[in-house]
């Protein structure tokens, strides 16, 4: 077994731009983001970095009706990971800068992984 | 200033294997913008997880892309092992290590074989399909399938090889490589093929590293990522380093690739002659619980399986992001600017695999 | 085992969601090893030229329009061959959110290969019988056509 560390660090919704403005600045790589539904309404996005084989992460959980900030800005590969969460869970991310408005795959189920939510 | 106009690209193309949907905002002949609309192979196979037990998803995931069929296996056992602390056996390890770097080879061999079809090298495709094919043996005879092999398992492996075989892969491997010798010679020395490559689809190694490129695609322009680096597997009782270009052009990212293939069959070799006694798998018991990121080598580079477990024998969600995933910024940042007839080598030198990417 | 054939079908081959096995063991039958050129079969970018349609993998909600478009840019007589088992039922993903099934919900399929994925030597079989329907078709519409010139 060679398991490494990946150390998870939990953070509030207005921790989170900072923060990972920070990791941007020591060198790290946005290596993903990934959202996971933890219960009823809410949900844990959890965004990976990496530098030289050095894994970390930031994790926020908020509900369907938080919108979160999108972190093109500081990270600009991150686009298709928020518009990917946004079409599969619903949750919502404000000024992505390449924004599909929820058109990034045609599909049958508008929230596959939120299934509860009420189509409009 | 020119006219502008808009030229769709795909789903089908004669050089794209798989379907994928460009806008190209043109200026004359050159690329201004690219729009990516992706989708035609969305089919939701991570939601699949609430439905299969999770010993029996490993072949869901290896159905994830059929290329790299091999390492998503891989790494969605070892996520399960992470979290349910299972020791697997030296033997199973090696072995496990043997799979992948043989699906590295076929893998690397087909996006050359598609390079050359895209530059209208028909010889060179055939040919290069040719030595894939005896890859493609030896995976059939010695890891369970030609394209899907399904022996990974959450403990282990399901299939061993002899004593006989393995020294026959060290020998066949040394035949492989000579033949490789003279084909790969002409992709990397010909004139007319640096002629077409060179300068084409520039990436610097900042942007590779800003964007987050991985694999080859960042590799070619000199930036060190290697998950093979961090020892999974076999992998810390091998010797090898991480092969990096320096152009960040399209020639270069080919030189990578063309280089990791001696890698591999070096590898090879060594697991084949280090390789210890032993069983091949593990008993285990319970379910797992808890998360893990899986980090794993793909042919196209970094690949993170994510496991999260809540006791049950159904994972609570299991998310995959591929490597080509990670390479569309920058295929977006490298086709701008480009010429209109140099989209299509552009696209097919990071080496692009859509059903990884829309899973 | 060609003898019905006479002229040299050209294919076009189109993934729809399919997990890629398929699509290399298309390419792998092309290449010389299993070499389908043999039969006189070239593989084609453009649907205008094609005669037997190769689709590999499942349809779901975005190729559908696609898989339809292909088909209707193919000139009269046209064979598809569905190859691979998502393209029969959906295979393992017939029950994930955005696979609606086989290629049989769009098109009529005249040959279907099995195969997960399915084996270079079933997918020429698959081809070389899709050239025997070719033909019968061919002369099904040559026959119409004297009929409505007698007529």
């Amino acid at each position: 077994m060679n398991a490494e560390e990946q150390p998870i660090k939990n953070l509030t919704l207005e921790e989170l731009l900072p923060n990972v403005d920070a990791t941007h600045k020591l060198g790290y790589r946005l290596v993903q983001v990934c959202c996971t539904k933890i219960g009823e309404n809410s949900f844990e996005i959890t965004y990976s970095f990496d530098k030289d084989m050095k894994f970390a992460n930031l994790r926020v959980t908020v509900g369907i009706e938080a919108e979160l900030p999108s972190i093109t800005g500081i990270y600009p590969g991150a686009f298709l990971y928020e518009n990917e969460i946004r079409e599969l869970f619903g949750v919502q991310f404000k000024g992505i800068s390449v924004d599909y408005k929820g058109h990034l795959y045609k599909k049958k189920v508008e929230n596959p992984y939120n299934e509860k939510k009420k189509v409009q | 200033m020119a006219k502008r106009i808009v030229i769709p690209f795909g789903p089908q193309h004669p050089v794209l294997p798989e379907p994928i949907h460009l806008d190209l905002v043109l200026e004359d002949e050159k690329v201004v913008d690219a729009l990516l609309s992706i989708g035609y192979v969305h089919r939701g196979l991570e939601k699949l997880v609430e439905k299969r037990e999770f010993p029996e998803y490993v072949y869901v995931i290896e159905r994830t892309c059929g290329i790299c069929s091999y390492i998503h296996g891989l790494s969605y056992c070892q996520a399960i092992e992470e979290i349910m602390k299972i020791e697997i056996p030296e033997r199973a390890l090696f072995l496990r290590t043997m799979g992948s770097e043989y699906s590295r080879m076929h893998s690397h061999l087909l996006s050359m074989g598609c390079l050359a079809d895209g530059m209208g090298f028909e010889n060179l495709f055939m040919n290069l399909f040719k030595v894939r094919e005896r890859i493609v043996d030896r995976m059939e005879a010695s890891f369970g399938g030609r394209i899907i092999q399904g022996t990974c398992k959450v403990g282990g492996v399901r299939k061993d090889i002899d004593e006989e075989s393995l020294g026959s892969i060290v020998t066949e491997m040394e035949s492989i490589e000579k033949e490789l010798k003279e084909i790969t010679d002409v992709l990397i020395k010909d004139d007319s093929v640096k002629h077409r490559l060179r300068g084409v689809g520039m990436l610097s190694k900042e942007d590779a590293y800003e964007l987050g490129a991985v694999g080859p695609t960042a590799r070619g322009s000199g930036v060190k990522i290697d998950l093979r680096m961090r020892g999974y597997a076999a992998y810390d009782r091998i010797k090898f380093e991480p092969v990096l270009g320096t152009g960040g052009d399209c020639h270069s990212r080919t030189a990578v690739r063309v280089r990791e293939l001696f890698q591999s069959a070096d590898i090879i070799k060594q697991c084949a002659k280090k390789i210890p006694d032993g069983p091949i798998e593990v008993k285990y018991t319970g379910n797992p619980k808890g998360e893990y990121f899986s980090r794993v080598e793909q042919p196209r580079g970094e690949a993170i399986h994510y496991a999260k477990g809540n006791g049950s024998r159904f994972l609570q969600r299991f998310r995959i992001r591929t490597p080509t995933f990670a390479n569309v910024p920058p295929l977006i940042h490298m086709l701008k600017g480009c010429d209109l007839a140099d989209v299509p080598l552009i696209i097919i030198s990071i080496d692009p695999c859509i059903s990884c990417v829309e899973r | 085992m060609m003898a019905h054939m006479k002229k040299s079908p050209w294919v076009i081959h189109y993934d729809g969601s399919s997990c890629n096995g398929c699509d290399i063991e298309v390419l792998a039958s092309l290449a010389p090893h299993y070499d389908i050129e043999r039969f006189g079969i070239i593989h084609t970018g453009n649907p205008k030229h094609a005669d037997i349609l190769l689709i590999t993998g499942s349809i779901n909600e975005q190729n559908i329009e696609v898989v339809k478009n292909i088909y209707s840019q193919m000139p009269k007589p046209r064979a598809v061959v569905a190859i691979g088992i998502c393209a029969l039922s959906g295979g393992v993903f017939r029950e994930c959110y955005n696979v609606q099934g086989g290629v049989d919900k769009v098109l009529p399929v005249d040959v279907h290969v099995p195969g997960c994925a399915a084996r270079p030597e079933s997918i020429i079989d698959g081809i070389v019988k899709a050239t025997a329907i070719l033909e019968e078709k061919k002369k099904k519409m040559s026959e119409e056509k004297a009929k409505k010139e007698v007529e």
